[in-house]
């Protein structure tokens, strides 16, 4: 594996890194941007920052932790706490809701 | 063995998954140090949501343009340590070191920030009626009872947790910074010395990308998403 995977451009990974932290900051301090009036823009933007963020993590974990290389069974059992983490997440939801 | 030790490939074609057994821990390792991040962050979502009305918008206490540079910085010492593993698989040691010390720099860089940061929001004093959410934390763990500490608390109800929320969060990662400050510091003395494989390299790699990306997710919740209604 890490004798012949070919390298990916982690210039070009560096730059879509930096571009989607650029977009961040900026729905961050816009949100007027957004459609719809109060919770709209709270929903709208939360969403938006989130989904950047997945995706930001995303790339960090698939070519500079090199989980593209790996094998596929290896890379399941690597993302089993996302998983894991995400049912945490969602337990604790009622929580927010009953206070 | 420092010289066996770099000159001998690691041949993972026999084992387990196709990872070196190293590699198989460290990634165990950040399974559940991710879980424990989890538990801060689903923890930080349940309280942020239930006090909505008293959260103080991020945007106004934190400095957000300055953490935005130090996302970029920590985002940048990730691409140099996958240029450092880069010289590692070509055995071309000048370039790793270079790229592991660029790497120590930029974690470094990152820490003195952060510290930088801190330091600001105790000595701010601006903010809803002269006070700020980071001096009610600290008055609420120092001073406790004093006059001024009770008066400010009974004007914030809630936002004590704004301020131990963030530093619990933003401190547990920094001691991860920290840790991998020193770790690469140990790592790059090897390779001086001559006692280094890709193998390793690879490791601490994993671990410092891992820091990066936790950060990543930080960042956002804390400081980029707003839960205050706008006018």
């Amino acid at each position: 594996m890490s004798e012949d995977h070919k390298h990916p451009n982690y210039m070009l990974i560096w730059v879509v890194l930096l571009v989607l932290t650029v977009l961040e900051v900026a729905v961050a301090f816009f949100p007027q941007w957004f459609p719809g009036g109060g919770l709209g823009i709270i929903i709208s933007t939360i969403a938006l920052l989130l989904g950047m963020a997945f995706v930001k993590a995303g790339l960090v974990a698939w070519y500079f932790m090199h989980l593209k290389f790996e094998q596929k069974n290896f890379v399941l059992i690597v993302s089993f706490p996302l998983v894991l983490a995400c049912v945490l997440v969602i337990l604790l939801w009622p929580d927010v809701a009953s206070a | 063995m420092s010289e066996a030790a770099a000159a001998t490939p690691n041949d993972v074609s026999k084992q387990v998954l196709g990872v070196t057994d190293g590699k198989m821990a460290m990634w165990i390792f950040l399974g559940s140090d991710g879980m424990s991040f989890m538990g801060l962050i689903a923890a930080y979502i349940v309280l942020r949501f239930n006090n909505m009305d008293t959260w103080p918008s991020p945007a106004e206490y934190l400095g957000i343009q300055l953490t935005a540079f130090n996302t970029f910085i920590l985002i940048c010492s990730s691409v140099t340590m996958v240029k450092a593993f880069e010289g590692a698989l070509a055995n071309d040691v000048p370039k790793l070191k270079k790229y592991l010390l660029l790497t120590i720099l930029g974690g470094t860089a990152f820490l003195g920030m952060q510290v930088y940061e801190y330091y600001h929001f105790f000595a701010n004093t601006h903010g809803i009626d002269g006070a700020n959410p980071f001096r009610i934390f600290l008055s609420g763990i120092w001073e406790g009872k004093l006059i001024d500490g009770a008066w400010v608390w009974s004007h914030l109800e809630g936002s004590t947790l704004f301020g131990s929320t963030f530093f619990v969060m933003t401190a547990f990662h920094g001691c991860h910074v920290f840790s991998g400050v020193v770790y690469l510091f140990f790592i790059y003395i090897g390779v001086c010395n001559g006692s280094w494989n890709k193998n390793r390299i690879e490791i601490v790699g994993l671990y410092w990308h891992f820091v990066d990306l936790v950060w990543i997710v930080i960042f956002t919740i804390v400081y980029l998403v707003e839960t205050e209604v706008p006018a």
